[in-house]
Parts: structure tokens; C-alpha cells; sequence
């Protein structure tokens, strides 16, 4: 198996891109404390709060358009170069977990330089990461380390299933013909957020939404402030994905 | 040397031919290199196996012979073979066309002959 | 033995039936002329030769491997087609240094020098080429990439005449210091017929002919002359077809020639691309 070609070229094609997201995404992060201290030196009580919480939710839909984006060209490119969908495949998956694993420790490493750019300039802007935002109450007599620890688990597990997802996702339409496209691309959003939305109000009283918000609860661990469900959530979440996207890989056809 | 796809010849025949026909003008003189199949090949468009039967069938005649590692050589005594060789051919290859055609134009064997010694004066 | 078998590939595309039941062997060392009108399964059967779709049932082996999910058999073979599945925003000459991670027999040197001579910016993105230098990119990976089976479907589309004919030189060059097996599936047969040692005819989907060209030419001659002397010698023939121009006749014929050969009319070979015309009509 040619899984070395297989792999490396995918992960090439992420190179690029990842640098330059990173590049914008600490643009924009400088300039909003740039404008920051230009606010705080020009007012006189020189004392201004601001916090940009969940920074990892920008890689969060980074890593989805990626794995939206990823398919075609590399299918094409692949086949043409005589790998097999299986070794195609599995070169994927090593390709989704090494940027699964890499990517959390850049995100680390640009929370910490913009805290201490924060103090150096003098701003008041909590900077803080998604694990820190959304599970505040689980961080209370956290070490410095854990939550470190924590947030990089979660941005892992995370980026793998929604990179994974936005994958299986472009397979689903490569797959479908015009009609279906069409069915699935129209039909999904109406039914989740006309059909279904219209239904349990008018018979259900809201229980299906209700217990749909209560799903998602138990799934990431909002209320329970545990993490972890959110980890094994996404852990299954890339599982099934990956699965799936097998299936529509194995015996789909070069088009055109 | 040309190749002509139309001919009622097969390609093989042709390069056979042509090859003959240079060792007889001394075009290729004994003892020298002919061109490789690979250049038979890319001149004449032709299948590297089609130019390779046809120097297969001058290997067969002694005309020309293989040195190896260097190529295809024409063998010593070759123009003589291939003279007499023509020499028997030649009454099939020409007089007989030759005699139908006067048959067809009403010649006669009298005319013939004044031509063929017209050919000889010039 | 080391060939591509084909074992009876069918495949459909609706109703409409692409390849029947087609069985075929492509030997080693050898070039293939796959001819074949408009839609009649050229490019169907090389795409499910090399896996890129899939037949509805039927199999394909590799030196005796089956190419399903097979790395090592579909590593022996290397399709140039009309679709580019090149990245287009990819520079040509990343073109080249992938197809050395992908097939490391791949002689890096041979493509460059390749393209000096088709005079092609390798610096260029795959999408600002033209029709002929897309199709010469593709072509010059498919004869620097040194695999045991390499496939070109219309090598020469959009190639302009001076293109066309160095790429013929290159690949006999190629061919002869390097034996493969190739298989050119094209419309241009009169400039193919001299390169290809075997001829593979398909006919609405279905194989009619698949042989040597010589046993193929040889099964028959054409007939010239007067359309009455013409007529008159094929009254009792196979005759394959005829063109007539005011009243000179030629006529196709399938059988063994007469020694005898009446006034009047001429008997030459048959010639590939009318034999082919005429079988396919």
C-alpha cells in the first residue's frame, strides 16, 4: 500500500492553507488589541474590558470548510496517480488526525501570545479558549496545566469529527445525483428548521425540541460542565463520519 | 528510401526492399552500419516490430547480420547475392509487365526490340 | 503471463448499455489501436480498466492480480484522458515532481527534456493551458512515468500537426528502447495504423474485432476499376462495402484473393481506416 504518497500528499494540500489562516487569524487578533489600546490610552479612566471567548471556534469552522473542501481535487489527483480508494483513504484519516493533533498545540500557543501581548499592552482583553468559555464552572481550582490539557483534548476531538463531517458531507452530494442534490440540500434545512420547528409546536407542545436541546446537552456536557461528554460525543461523531465516508468512497466513480 | 502505407506491399517487404536497394547502389556499402530498428521506426512511423521483420528477413538471407552491443551490419558478399538474386527476379519483375502493357498498346515484339536498342544508343 | 485481462465487463449507464460483455487481453510489449466510433465504450473500458469507475459486473486483472483496491496492480498502469484530474490551479512542474512520489520510476529528466522540445512553460498553471499543451502535459507525464501499461485515450486532441508528429517520434523512440505495453484509443487511425501492432474494434459497445493488423488487413483486398468490371467480379464476393466516384468503382471485400485477376479491374490491400468505416457503419 502507497499509504506515504497517499498521505502526504493530502496533508500538503492542508499546508497552505493552514498557515494562512493562522497568519489571518493573528492579524485580526492584533489588530482588535491594537484598536483595543488605542481606546484605552485615549480615554481618561483607562480602564476597558473586553474578552474574545472560544478562540478555537474560528479553527472550529476552519477545520469543517477544510474537510468540505478537501474531496474532489485530491479524488482526481489520486486516482489519476493509480492509489487505490482504500489506501486514498486511509491516508485521509492519517491526514485528519495529524492536523487534529497539530493544529489544538497552535491554537495554545496563540492564546498564550496574545495574553502576554494583553499585558504587555496594557489592555484588559480575556483571552480565552472554548474549553475555558463553555465549561467556566469545571475550570474553578483548575492548575494552569489541566486546563491546558483539557482544552487541547477537546480542540482535538473536536476538529476530527467536524473535519470528518465536512468530508462525508461533499461525499453525500458527489454521490447524489442532481435530484437528489437538490433533496437533500433543500430538504434537510426545511425539515430541521420549518418542518420539524411547525410540528412539535402545533402537536407535539415542543417536546421534541425540548428533548432534541436536551440531547445536545448530554452529548457536550453544557449542564453537567463535563467535558468529556463533549470529547466522546466527537470521538463517536468522527467514528460514524469516517464509517460512512468509507462507504460512499469505496465505490464512487471518477466523474466526467 | 520512401515507405508508401497505400502499396500493395506489405511495410516489412518495403524496408526489406529498400534496404536492398541502397546496398546496391552502395548506399550502404559492406561492412558498414545500417540504421537501427529504432531509427526504421521513428522515420517511417512504423511499429518497431513491422522494421524488425523486415531486417529479419535480410538476417535470414545473409544480406545483413547482427554485431552485439553495436548494431546491424551489412555482411560481406551481400551486393553480389543481392544482384544475382535480382538477376533472377528481374524477367518476373519487368518483362512480364512490361510484355502485358505492349500487348495492351497493340506493340509489337519488332517495336519492342527498337526500343530496346534505342535505350542502349542513349 | 503478464497481460491486462478483461473478463466480461458489462457496464450501463441507465438503459443505455456502454460496455457488453467484453472480454479482451492486452499483452506485454505491445501497442494497441482501441478504435472505436463516438460512444461506442473507448473510454468506458479504459476508465473501468483502471478502476476510476466501476463495471456492473465483469473483472479486471493485472498480471494476474485483480486491480480492485489494489495498489500494486493499479501502480503498473497509467491512464492519460481527456479529463484533466490534475489540481488546475497546480504549476506543471509540481505535476511532474508528484508523479515522481506517486510512480517512482518516473524519469524526472525525460519530462523536463520533453518539455524543452514541446516548447512547454512548466512554470505554468494547469489551467491557463490550451487545449494542445493540456493534452501535452498529460503526455508527457504519461511516457516519462515508465509503467509496464500506459494508456492514452486521444493523446493527440488539440495537438497541432508539428505537435503530433513529434509526439509519435517520441513514443516509437520510447517503444523501442523501452518496450511496454500501450494502448492508444483514438480517431485518427490512418496516422496510427503503421505504429500499432494489434487492432481492437469496438462496435456499439460490443468487441467485433480484436486481432493482429496484419491477420486483420490480410483478410481481405479492395477492388478498383470500372464499376461494370467491378461489379461483375463481385457478384458472387463478400463484399464489405464499396465507393463509387462517377464511374470507377472500389470495392471492399472479405475472403482470400483470386491468382487469377481479370481484365480490368486492379486488387491492392485493404486499407485500415475504410476496413474500419465500412465495419462500422
Amino acid at each position: 500500500m502507497n499509504i506515504k504518497a497517499s498521505y502526504h500528499y493530502q496533508f500538503e494540500d492542508h499546508k497552505k492553507s493552514i498557515l494562512i489562516f493562522y497568519f489571518v487569524l493573528t492579524c485580526v487578533y492584533l489588530l482588535m488589541l491594537v484598536s483595543m489600546s488605542a481606546v484605552v490610552y485615549s480615554t481618561d479612566n483607562g480602564v476597558s474590558t473586553g474578552s474574545i471567548g472560544g478562540m478555537d471556534i474560528s479553527t472550529l469552522i476552519y477545520v469543517f470548510i477544510a474537510g468540505l473542501c478537501a474531496f474532489r481535487e485530491s479524488f482526481g489527483m489520486l486516482l489519476q496517480n493509480g492509489i487505490s480508494r482504500k489506501t486514498l483513504f486511509a491516508g485521509r484519516i492519517l491526514t485528519v488526525l495529524t492536523i487534529g493533533l497539530i493544529l489544538p498545540v497552535l491554537d495554545r500557543i496563540l492564546i498564550v501570545v496574545m495574553r502576554l501581548l494583553n499585558q504587555l499592552s496594557g489592555t484588559n482583553i480575556r483571552f480565552a479558549s472554548l474549553f475555558e468559555q463553555v465549561y467556566s464552572l469545571k475550570i474553578i481550582g483548575m492548575s494552569q496545566f489541566s486546563i491546558i490539557i483539557y482544552s487541547y483534548l477537546l480542540d482535538l476531538f473536536l476538529y476530527i469529527s467536524m473535519m470528518t463531517l465536512g468530508y462525508m458531507i461533499t461525499l453525500i452530494f458527489y454521490r447524489l445525483n442532481n435530484a437528489g442534490r437538490i433533496v437533500v440540500g433543500a430538504g434537510v434545512p426545511i425539515t430541521f428548521f420549518i418542518l420539524l420547528p411547525t410540528f412539535d409546536s402545533m402537536f407535539m407542545n415542543g417536546r421534541i425540541s425540548s428533548s432534541l436541546l436536551k440531547c445536545i446537552d448530554t452529548s457536550f456536557g453544557f449542564s453537567a460542565q463535563q467535558p468529556l461528554n463533549a470529547m466522546i460525543t466527537s470521538v463517536c461523531m468522527f467514528l460514524v463520519c469516517s464509517c460512512l465516508s468509507w462507504l460512499l468512497i469505496r465505490r464512487a466513480n471518477i466523474k466526467g | 528510401m520512401q515507405i508508401n502505407f497505400n502499396s500493395d506491399k506489405t511495410i516489412f517487404i518495403q524496408i526489406a526492399e529498400g534496404i536492398e536497394d541502397a546496398i546496391l547502389s552502395g548506399a550502404f556499402s559492406e561492412e558498414s552500419q545500417i540504421p537501427s530498428i529504432t531509427e526504421f521506426s521513428v522515420t517511417y512511423k512504423i511499429n518497431p516490430a513491422t522494421a524488425l521483420k523486415g531486417i529479419n528477413i535480410l538476417v535470414d538471407n545473409d544480406i545483413v547480420y547482427k554485431k552485439r552491443g553495436l548494431g546491424m551490419f551489412v555482411a560481406t558478399g551481400a551486393k553480389e547475392k543481392l544482384k544475382e538474386k535480382r538477376k533472377d527476379q528481374f524477367y518476373d519483375s519487368y518483362i512480364v509487365g512490361l510484355l502485358a502493357e505492349a500487348k495492351r498498346l497493340n506493340l509489337s515484339e519488332e517495336d519492342i526490340k527498337t526500343m530496346i536498342e534505342r535505350g542502349y544508343e542513349q | 503471463m503478464n497481460c491486462i485481462e478483461v473478463k466480461n465487463i458489462t457496464k450501463n449507464y441507465g438503459r443505455t448499455c456502454a460496455l457488453d460483455n467484453v472480454s479482451l487481453c492486452f499483452e506485454e510489449n505491445k501497442i494497441y489501436g482501441l478504435l472505436g466510433r463516438n460512444g461506442a465504450g473507448k473510454s468506458t473500458l479504459l476508465n473501468v480498466i483502471t478502476n476510476r469507475i466501476f463495471a456492473d459486473s465483469g473483472e479486471v486483472f493485472v498480471d494476474g492480480q485483480p486491480i480492485e483496491g489494489n495498489d500494486a496492480a493499479l501502480g503498473k498502469l497509467y491512464l492519460m484522458s481527456e479529463k484533466t484530474n490534475y489540481p488546475e490551479k497546480m504549476k506543471v512542474k509540481h505535476a511532474f515532481s508528484w508523479s515522481k512520489n506517486f510512480y517512482p520510476g518516473f524519469d524526472a529528466a525525460y519530462a523536463a527534456s520533453l518539455a524543452e522540445k514541446f516548447e512547454l512553460d512548466t512554470n505554468k498553471m494547469i489551467k491557463s493551458l490550451s487545449t494542445g499543451y493540456n493534452s501535452i502535459f498529460k503526455l508527457i507525464i504519461a511516457l516519462s512515468v515508465n509503467t509496464p501499461y500506459v494508456l492514452l485515450d486521444e493523446p493527440v486532441l488539440g495537438l497541432d500537426a508539428n505537435h503530433r508528429e513529434l509526439f509519435y517520434r517520441i513514443l516509437l523512440e520510447k517503444y523501442s528502447e523501452h518496450p511496454c505495453t500501450i494502448i492508444i484509443s483514438t480517431h485518427l487511425i490512418e496516422e496510427v495504423s503503421g505504429l500499432i501492432e494489434n487492432v481492437i474494434i469496438i462496435k456499439k459497445s460490443k468487441i467485433i474485432k480484436d486481432e493482429s493488423c496484419e491477420e486483420l488487413l490480410s483478410q481481405g483486398y479492395t477492388v478498383s476499376g470500372s464499376a461494370s468490371n467491378v461489379d461483375t467480379y463481385i457478384s458472387n464476393q463478400n463484399v464489405l462495402g464499396a465507393d463509387t466516384i462517377g464511374g470507377l468503382k472500389s470495392a471492399y471485400i472479405l475472403g482470400t484473393r483470386n491468382t487469377e485477376i481479370p481484365e480490368g479491374i486492379e486488387i491492392s490491400k485493404l486499407d485500415l481506416q475504410k476496413l474500419f468505416i465500412k465495419l462500422t457503419n
